[in-house]
């Protein structure tokens, strides 16, 4: 049977529909909660109707929050073998050919990397990945997303004009805070599938030690870089263990005995394109000005508020740098 | 056994510059590389040819200026490559994308294994693989740092997280490679201009592929650009909570 055979028997495509996931603590995740407002919001002005689905296992208390985020409908497909990205993708691939959605959501999420384009694919369909905005233009009835390129250098407006259902995956904030509302009502189905013989393709175990290949300086994405004002270079190293980032410093960091040669920023050290840099006691010289001038957002922690990195810095806190690391790594839990 | 690796070429970021209260991108320099990403999946192919013996051949679309990074993975080590071009490629989607590469692998035969990237540096969607992996009715598998052949089966060790677990799927199978999973070998110079004079990739078109005009329809289409916010320079904050802030709303850190 081809492609074509399945869509002449499937009805019209309709509705918004949204892939919900759980959070650690076993709830709907914020996330979810976010994308189901939104679609409440675009379906509102469709007028038609947001059902939300939810796989895994104890999925006891998840479908009243989609609910009170506004969906309509919540499917709810509770068995363990959903834990396998094989499972998830045969559920949903069957509850879309079954109930073509005109619109699919999901968060831009690891399951979501591994599900959204075996459908889109399947389905024949258009796939707007990690989308930071989403509309829908109400005229043509298409979905449009915005979604970053070259690592964030600037973004890109992509459409899907026919292809149904129009798949995103979205980040964080794109739609702001749900609106929760306890007294909507709505229903709670319970999706059919057999899964008695099913076996999953990929074997997963773990987790296992690995060591991956050392990022050159030049190289790393984020890096926290220390300066005579630095104070404490504990600290610094916490800060970057927290941001995930790499260790570096102006030169006068290698004469205090805070670094190595290889890790000096600057004309006469490393020159360095972080997505971001945060310069801790760092006075700021047109040599380390140099060596970050290609830095996409650079911080400075400093106490003068005169000092040159300071002015120049993307943002700036002023202050004793200690002090001020420490409410960073607490803000950053 | 044979493994194929399909790679692509994206725009060089180092040869543009992006004006935010412009809101323009000025191309100084317009060149283009192989994806990072791609190159790590064919260090990966080559890695297994070393331990195995494998036959690695690399696929690669694009207009007249994909000839030169099939040139390049010839010269890194590569032992067959094929040139996807046609009109009808022209402005490639995720899932036409998709569809050629599946078309190029049944009509090669006997491929246990497909490699390619996690995301190109510009559209960073990260499709393409499972995409692939749909078309041609195999499993895949995300975010591998090493792979390796076993019996009838690829094992993988792959991030989740912050934390690596080992995978294995039976072949043929595709595995997506994560960018920065290893150092890529470099071509020798002379092996490149060698590439030019004794070598050189087939080249295979939509008739080739047999897809018609119908099954190469895009579903997306561009439609603008948006850019950042202009950077304020010496922007005071007052706490450590409204600098998380601005790296969240910025999308620095999540």
């Amino acid at each position: 049977m081809t492609f074509m055979d399945d869509m002449s028997m499937a009805p019209e495509p309709r509705d918004i529909w949204v892939v919900a996931e759980l959070g650690a603590d076993g709830q709907a995740s914020p996330l979810s909660l976010e994308i189901v407002g939104g679609a409440r919001m675009m379906a509102d002005g469709l007028g038609c109707y947001v059902h939300a689905v939810v796989m895994g296992t104890g999925l006891g208390d998840v479908a009243p929050q989609l609910i009170a985020a506004g969906a309509d409908r919540v499917h709810v497909a509770d068995d363990p073998a959903l834990e396998h990205s094989d499972a998830r993708c045969k559920v949903l691939g069957d509850l879309f050919a079954a109930q073509p959605p005109e619109v699919l959501l999901f968060s831009a999420s690891r399951l979501a990397e591994d599900v959204a384009p075996r459908l889109a694919q399947r389905f024949n369909t258009g796939l707007l990945a990690h989308c930071t905005g989403l509309q829908m233009d109400e005229i043509e009835r298409m979905l449009i997303g915005t979604h970053p390129v070259f690592n964030g250098e600037y973004y890109e407006l992509a459409a899907c004009p026919s292809a149904r259902p129009a798949i995103a995956t979205l980040e964080p904030n794109t739609f702001g805070p749900p609106y929760l509302d306890s007294y909507r009502m709505g229903e709670i189905e319970t999706v059919a599938m057999d899964l008695s013989g099913f076996e999953s393709r990929v074997q997963v175990s773990g987790p296992v030690e690995y060591m991956p290949p050392e990022v050159p300086l030049r190289k790393a994405k984020r890096i926290v870089s220390a300066g005579r004002q630095a104070g404490d270079f504990e600290s610094v190293k916490r800060l970057a263990k927290a941001l995930g980032a790499h260790v570096a410093g102006a030169r006068e960091a290698m004469d205090e005995g805070w670094i190595a040669e290889e890790q000096v920023v600057g004309a006469t050290g490393e020159t360095v394109q972080p997505d971001l840099y945060v310069a801790v006691g760092i006075r700021g010289d047109t040599y380390h000005a140099f060596g970050i001038r290609d830095a996409k957002f650079v911080v400075a922690i400093h106490p003068e508020k005169d000092a040159p990195l300071v002015k120049t810095a993307d943002a700036a806190l002023v202050g004793d740098p200690p002090k001020i690391l420490t409410e960073l790594i607490e803000a950053l839990k | 056994m044979r493994v194929v690796v399909a790679i692509k070429q994206v725009l060089d970021p180092t040869g543009f510059t992006v004006n935010r209260r412009a809101e323009k991108v000025f191309v100084n320099r317009e060149e283009h590389i192989i994806n990072p990403a791609d190159r790590c999946a064919l260090e990966a192919a080559l890695q297994i040819k070393d331990a195995v013996g494998a036959e690695v051949v690399v696929l690669c679309g694009g207009p007249e200026r994909a000839n030169d990074a099939l040139r390049y993975a010839w010269a890194m080590g590569a032992d067959q490559g094929i040139h996807l071009t046609d009109k009808l490629f022209a402005g490639a989607d995720g899932l036409v994308a998709a569809k050629l590469l599946a078309a190029a692998i049944r009509k090669l035969g006997d491929v246990e294994l497909a490699l390619t990237g996690d995301r190109a540096l510009d559209t960073g969607a990260g499709e393409v693989g499972p995409r692939l992996a749909e078309a041609l009715g195999w499993p895949h598998i995300l975010a591998a740092r090493t792979v390796e052949i076993n019996d009838g089966a690829v094992r993988v060790i792959a991030s989740v997280g912050n934390q690596f677990f080992a995978m294995q799927a039976q072949r043929p199978a595709v595995v997506v490679v994560a960018a920065g999973a290893n150092k890529p070998r470099y071509a020798h110079g002379g092996r490149i201009m060698s590439s030019y004079r004794e070598w050189k990739p087939e080249v295979w078109n939509a008739a080739d592929l047999g897809l018609t005009e119908a099954e190469l329809k895009v579903a997306i289409e561009k439609r603008g650009q948006a850019f950042p916010p202009e950077r304020q320079p010496g922007t005071l904050l007052s706490s450590a909570d409204e600098l998380v802030g601005m790296l969240k709303r910025q999308r620095i850190i999540s």
